[in-house]
């Protein structure tokens, strides 16, 4: 049996998930990047010295 | 230095969120009752409050690290109240956006003037102002000693939200009141669960926060010594 107003439920879970998963895929996108960068640093660095 | 989720505490982490988080779903779902008002809105209590507790939870760390940064002056309070701030508005914008999907069907409208409504939507306001400031400004010490201020200044919002169902007028609130020591087993084991994995998920993904802006400030140094 469907109740009534699960709409609006699924619609804040979906929200929430969402939101958070996006927070987590943008912060794992920076890290990555970074990570990169300092690998690039790192070589330039061996490479002056 | 590593990837934050090569670390075995990390990963360990990581899973046990994300099967607690389809856990407190299915209890949700299946074993919580079902309100004969409200009937599936009510549910959305469970993921509505425990983010608001989060917000709430943030801010009080972003109040802590501003008052360690500004004795200290250490670079690592000045990012746990960043990542905490990040946070704390991620959760509060998320608790602006559940609310009114609940208020719609039960109240008729997504929005009231009422205290906690307006009290919240000035707390995410004014962290508004918090990144505007961390924006706008330089990455030198004077940004990190405004942020620091505000994020303690701004923390005395955080009580008045707690007491504003309380504080004003009866005929000015609209909020439900809390009373979770009237309510089933059900829903109190399933709400205390749900803001358990609220709380860890917090000290998880502030954790993970920390560590890119302590990797981004290596960068930056090593990009000056280049």
């Amino acid at each position: 049996m469907m109740y009534k107003y699960f709409g609006f439920f699924l619609a804040a879970f979906l929200v929430i998930s969402v939101a958070i998963c996006s927070w987590i895929y943008v912060i794992y996108q920076q890290e990555k990047e970074l990570l990169t960068e300092l690998k690039r640093l790192n070589t330039s660095k061996s490479e002056v010295e | 230095m590593e990837s934050f989720h090569s670390r075995q505490s990390s990963k360990v982490m990581a899973g046990i969120l994300a099967v607690f988080w389809v856990v407190v779903l299915y209890l949700v779902l299946n074993v919580t009752r079902i309100d004969p008002d409200q009937q599936m809105a009510q549910k959305i209590f469970y993921y509505h409050v425990p983010s608001a507790w989060v917000a709430g939870l943030g801010y009080l760390v972003v109040m802590f690290a501003g008052v360690l940064y500004l004795t200290k002056k250490d670079e690592k309070w000045d990012h746990l109240g960043l990542a905490a701030a990040e946070l704390g508005t991620l959760f509060c914008a998320l608790v602006l956006i559940t609310g009114p999907i609940w208020a719609k069907p039960i109240w008729g409208a997504p929005w009231s003037w009422e205290p906690r409504l307006t009290t919240v939507l000035i707390m995410f306001l004014i962290y508004i102002g918090y990144f505007m400031v961390r924006n706008f400004g330089d990455e030198g010490e004077r940004t990190r000693r405004i942020s620091a201020v505000l994020g303690i200044a701004a923390f005395f919002n955080v009580p008045i939200i707690y007491v504003s169902v309380k504080f004003w007028a009866a005929d000015a609130q609209l909020h439900p009141q809390p009373a979770m020591s009237q309510q089933s087993p059900d829903v109190f084991w399933t709400f205390m669960l749900s803001l358990l994995v609220f709380t860890l998920l917090f000290v998880h993904l502030l954790r993970f926060r920390v560590h890119i802006l302590k990797l981004r400030s290596i960068v930056l140094g090593m990009r000056y010594d280049v």
